[in-house]
């Protein structure tokens, strides 16, 4: 069968045909072209033409012209659209033009600097220039560094790396310094939350040296389909950016199919297992030779589900090699090998993680198959672009499981098709991240008077670390008066650098299997804990507080633990509000402190209390930003106050499972916290705080969302099956407690939100 | 919440041990405890010292004068180059503010030492604060570019990329093409293992019989070096100031001690001497002084002879075909006794067993010594296992070849 015909039998067959909850056919879309632009060198167009590209695409052409003329440009198109000719053709050009012009490449990852390495050398190659490009990361060679510092036209390498290892020996670089032209970053969706806060701080300190240095470089980024690439690039960059999305690549047509596995449990919300779906569904491409790449969330998954593709080609000798797992941790050699065997179509079926997301070239495959929603509408595209080739009809297959933020998604694929409501979020003014990067800054060439860097409390940063005798003011400069080198100590993946490491002691030889923040540490890491990993139980053996290592031993048991805590959220700096009749919602700033007293032991399934015990652990602080929304006094008096708990717990639950739908971030990224009656604003209060110290920005914006939060909430809570609550939406219904259905309380306060009236309460 | 309250609450800063007391400084600045000049040029000024030696001045056991006793060939062998002129060369130091490379370290002391108009002259050119950085790197650059060679301990790896580095940071470009001569590269050669490590300061003290009272440790100054800028008390300046100076008149003594070294090979009686020249000219090529100095090594205690001496000596042999003296050495020690030259035995055995095999194709004699050196080496646990299955390989494969 060819793929339409498999189409049309999965679409018949009813094991599968019932459980598509929706199936869209993208029309395939004829390429818009335009002539090489006049100025570009003669040489890369002869090259071009040697390659058979005779016309470049719409976007390409754009950028181009954006980029010579000196404009800041994001190019925002599709997976395999040649977005990497944006950028490459402008870059060669310059070089060609003046072979003095230097470049600086940036990717999220190593392999992708890796990968791309290949392709720009191939064009290079075709032109017949010596145009010198090196990788420098992490894994360059100490001999070949000197070298690429002096001699390397275009420098690959990713924020990590800028941040440690050239910025701070930025008198090693002049010739790349003095000369840069244009500073290129690849994937820049990816930086977000707590990763972008820190690059757009790198590049802070990048523009000072050029400038130092009296360059004056160009931005080509390039991103993924989000709703604000402008405002991400523009914030990450510190300037206006021109965005270019007139997409002229073709495509051809797409089958869009979102399959929801039948419910097994209605009550629990437990639906069929997704990777065995993934399984069926996979078998019916790769049996018809149709070529398959499938995605899952963990490495656990990616092995189980390779396995059973595996025994599809059971007993044929050599034919199991079709079936590839690929994933991080993999050594690069391997990579490489199963890369090949894709492109070469050897390889028939591949299941991996997200690692394959990023734009590594792999070749166009048939059929995509996503199993678990990957978090991000942008990731979903980044998937399911794998498949898809220019000419022909290709199919991406999104399997959900049973988790509140999946269902959301699988009952409202409009949501997803318009794909225009997915923020990147980050806060480089974030002040520990901010305060890391001015030690940085300082370090790498003093401050001057007057000379700013982020916002306007600058100033006053400075003075503060005067007086803690960090840099000492002198003549108009503030030098840098440490011993320390302040980059080592300064990880651009997490924000305080206090992250607890979760270390797997059940072999000899031990196993860092983790790690979890500072502030979630006391209420998962606690001694007994139950610490559940890719789906394995862990018993936390040891917690060690001071050395923030938590050991962790394999177990096997039939109950998890749920730690008691404490929270307390005080109030500290109201910065907006927005006071309706009824309800309230604000933005501003939070002290969190929580405390970890005991922890209970509850049975799987049955949910019963079978034990606890006591937890020695410090009081933990956090200041952060939040947004909370207020219901009237007077509700308590009209719903009672245990019906009213009841509401507020399971409308927290779903506002922690939707908000990410928004944010794109981690569902841990957030948290939700209620007071029936909160002691700063006397009222029944819902808080959403970013969870991760001085805030990434994600509060903010629910602050300007807010009814769409809640539309949102609905939408999942009336789509799901179940009738009074599950853990598919507002949690099991075991949690909760009087004789009031809570799936109604929770629409009803809900509603009052979206009408800003009380009436709807019973 | 303000800002302040917020940083302190983060604990974003390492905490500093206590904070600097603040006394009156009345008395103890630097142009008063360490009397010298402010330079001023167009870019500012800074504080210079200057001390003046006759060259009859005598440290670690040597005369400031005697660095022009060194001649073409102890150049030649300490660093290659036979054309150095003593009154072109710099003794130099840096005192910074950190260990760390990267452009927020700053040498805040570099002391220079040379010859001029027949005295040893150190003058040391030091910030007073973080702003006298250009007006001294501005003086010191026409130093640094007039000289021919520099003398520095550790100076590759640290001292002269350090400046280059603030030199670069303050947009001076410098013309600098100095020879340039590391003597902790020769100590490492000469004392690597001997003594506890090879910092100037041991050096000194093992090998010059100097002892320093009263010193600044090393690790010490920066930190000194920002409580003064917050106090201007320069009482320790002046001991970072005397380390400075000391580390300079310690280089030039040991630049003469090696090139002593390097003059009286043929008359030493210390056979690690030997052994750290015979590595020095293998870094020039020059294999015929190497061969002389291995030589007289093993002349000197032939017993006592460590594997890496043979292992050199031979390969320069066999290179040049010199059996008539390799197998006799070969001999020695193929039949020299104890355990702790097993190493050195079993090396000469095999190195002979080699030669009547491939040279002589005399496999019997080759079998019998190997056999010889089997049952030796069997009845010795420890290094039965090292070098037994070895052994085991050759006899087989002569055992092959006799048939």
């Amino acid at each position: 069968m060819n793929m339409v015909q498999v189409l049309e039998s999965i679409k018949n067959n009813k094991r599968f045909g019932e459980n598509i909850t929706k199936w869209v056919e993208i029309p395939e879309k004829e390429a818009v072209y335009c002539d090489f632009p006049s100025a570009m060198d003669q040489k890369i167009k002869d090259a071009l033409v040697k390659r058979g590209i005779k016309k470049l695409y719409s976007h390409q052409g754009n950028a181009f012209e954006q980029a010579v003329s000196g404009k800041d440009t994001v190019v925002v198109t599709p997976t395999a659209s040649g977005k990497t000719l944006c950028f490459h053709l402008p870059v060669l050009d310059a070089v060609l033009k003046d072979n003095d012009s230097r470049a600086l490449f940036m990717f999220p990852t190593k392999a992708l600097a890796q990968d791309q390495m290949l392709e720009l050398h191939d064009l290079i190659t075709e032109i017949g220039v010596d145009v010198k490009t090196y990788t420098y990361d992490g894994d360059t060679p100490q001999s070949a560094r000197k070298a690429i510092r002096q001699a390397g036209h275009i420098v690959v390498t990713n924020p990590d790396m800028l941040h440690s290892g050239i910025l701070p020996h930025h008198t090693k670089w002049t010739k790349l310094f003095e000369n840069l032209k244009y500073i290129v970053i690849d994937e820049i969706h990816h930086y977000r939350g707590v990763f972008g806060s820190h690059l757009a701080n790198v590049i802070r300190r990048l523009d000072r040296i050029c400038k130092f240095y009296g360059s004056n470089p160009i931005y080509i980024c390039c991103s993924a389909t989000i709703a604000n690439p402008q405002e991400l690039s523009s914030k990450i960059i510190g300037r206006d950016i021109t965005v270019v999305d007139n997409n002229g690549a073709p495509s051809g047509k797409k089958h869009l199919l979102f399959y929801n596995p039948p419910l097994v449990n209605k009550e629990l919300g437990i639906r069929k297992s997704n990777i065995k779906e993934a399984y069926y569904l996979a078998e019916q491409f790769i049996k018809n030779d149709i070529q398959t790449i499938i995605f899952t969330r963990s490495r656990v998954r990616v092995e189980l589900l390779a396995t059973y593709l595996k025994s599809i080609f059971f007993g044929r000798l050599q034919q199991e090699q079709k079936i590839r797992a690929y994933r991080g941790g993999y050594l690069p050699l391997l990579r490489r090998e199963i890369e090949k065997g894709l492109r070469s179509g050897e390889i028939r079926g591949v299941v991996s993680t997200n690692a394959l997301e990023l734009g590594i070239d792999i070749g166009a495959l048939e059929a995509c198959i996503i199993c678990g929603y990957p978090g991000s509408v942008a990731s979903t595209w980044q998937q399911a672009g794998r498949a898809g080739r220019r000419n022909g009809v290709s199919a991406a297959v999104l399997v959900a499981d049973s988790s509140p933020l999946n269902q959301y998604v699988i009952g409202n694929p409009d949501y997803f098709l318009e794909s225009k409501s997915e923020n990147a979020m980050i806060n480089p003014d974030n002040l520990t991240i901010l305060y890391s990067h001015i030690m940085c800054a300082a370090f790498e060439l003093p401050f001057e008077d007057g000379e700013t860097f982020g916002p306007s409390t600058f100033l006053e940063i400075l003075k503060y670390m005067e007086e803690v005798k960090l840099l000492r003011h002198v003549q108009n400069r503030w030098y840098w008066m440490s011993e320390e080198f302040p980059a080592n100590a300064i990880s651009l993946r997490t924000s305080a650098n206090e992250n607890f490491i979760i270390i797997d002691i059940s072999e000899p030889k031990h196993n860092v299997i983790g790690e979890t923040d500072r502030f979630s540490a006391p209420t998962l890491l606690h001694e007994e804990a139950i610490y559940i990993h890719e789906g394995n139980q862990y018993q936390v053996e040891k917690l060690d507080y001071k050395e923030k290592k938590a050991y962790v031993r394999s177990v096997d048991v039939d109950y998890y633990t749920d730690a008691n805590v404490a929270v307390e959220l005080k109030v500290l700096e109201v910065f907006r509000e927005d006071e309706s009749q009824n309800i309230q919602r604000f933005w501003g700033d939070v002290m969190i402190s929580s405390l970890v007293t005991m922890f209970k032991k509850i049975k799987l399934l049955t949910h019963e209390n079978i034990g606890a015990g006591p937890v020695n652990l410090p009081e933990t602080e956090m200041h952060t930003t939040a947004y909370w929304v207020t219901f009237p006094e007077e509700l308590e008096k009209v719903m009672g106050k245990e019906p009213l708990e009841s509401a507020l717990f399971g409308l927290s639950n779903v506002l922690g499972n939707c908000a990410p739908i928004y944010l794109m971030c981690d569902v841990t990224d957030i948290h939700v916290v209620y007071h029936v009656k909160s002691v700063f604003t006397q009222k029944p209060t819902i808080f959403i705080y970013d969870n991760i110290p001085g805030g990434v920005g994600f509060s903010e914006k629910l602050f300007s969302l807010h009814q769409q939060l809640f539309q949102a909430a609905k939408d999942l809570i009336q789509k799901c099956g179940c009738s009074d609550g599950c853990p598919s939406c507002i949690g099991a219904s075991a949690d909760f407690s009087g004789k009031k259905n809570p799936k109604k309380a929770v629409l009803s306060l809900i509603d009052m939100i979206l009408n800003d009236r009380m009436e709807s309460v019973e | 919440m303000d800002l302040k309250k917020l940083l302190d609450k983060y604990h974003l800063n390492p905490q500093k041990e206590d904070a600097f007391f603040e006394e009156p400084v009345q008395g103890r600045e630097i142009n008063v405890l360490v009397p010298g000049t402010e330079v001023s040029n167009e870019y500012g000024s800074f504080y210079m010292v200057e001390n003046k030696y006759p060259l009859t001045y005598l440290y670690g056991g040597v005369r400031l004068g005697d660095l022009f006793d060194i001649d073409e060939a102890s150049f030649d062998c300490l660093c290659g180059n036979m054309g150095l002129d003593v009154q072109k060369m710099i003794f130099l130091d840096t005192e910074t503010t950190g260990l760390s490379s990267g452009t927020g370290t700053v040498a805040f002391l570099t002391g220079i030492g040379f010859i001029k108009d027949e005295c040893f002259i150190l003058r040391q050119y030091f910030m007073r604060d973080y702003h006298e950085e250009a007006p001294l790197l501005d003086a010191l650059r026409p130093v640094l570019e007039n000289a021919q060679s520099v003398v520095t301990y550790n100076g590759k790896s640290f001292d002269i990329p350090l400046l280059s580095t603030r030199f670069t940071a303050n947009r001076f470009r410098p013309k600098m093409s100095l020879e340039h001569l590391d003597l902790l590269h020769i100590s490492r050669l000469f004392w690597k293992g001997t003594y506890e490590n090879c910092r100037l300061g041991t050096i000194e003290k093992e090998v010059l019989g100097e002892i320093r009272t009263d010193d600044i440790p090393g690790e010490q100054i920066p930190l000194e070096y920002f409580r003064y800028l917050d106090t201007r008390d320069a009482s320790v300046m002046k001991k970072v100031l005397e380390h400075n100076l000391r580390d300079i008149l310690t280089l030039s003594a040991l630049l003469v001690h090696f090139s002593k070294m390097v003059q009286n090979r043929s008359d030493t009686e210390k056979t690690n001497e030997l052994h750290g020249l015979s590595k020095l000219y293998e870094k020039r090529e020059d294999y015929r002084n190497v061969l002389e100095c291995l030589e007289r090594r093993i002349r000197l205690n032939p017993d006592d002879c460590d594997i890496d001496v043979l292992r050199r000596i031979s390969v320069i042999y066999k290179r040049s075909g010199s059996y008539d003296k390799a197998v006799p050495l070969w001999r020695y020690y193929s039949d020299i006794e104890g355990g702790a030259t097993m190493g050195v035995k079993v090396y000469a055995t095999v190195e002979l067993a080699k030669y009547l095999e491939h040279k002589k194709r005399d496999y019997q004699s080759a079998l019998a010594i190997v056999n010889q050196l089997n049952g030796y080496a069997a009845s010795n646990r420890f290094f039965g296992r090292t070098y037994l299955p070895e052994l085991e390989k050759r006899k087989s494969r002569l055992q092959r070849l006799v048939k």
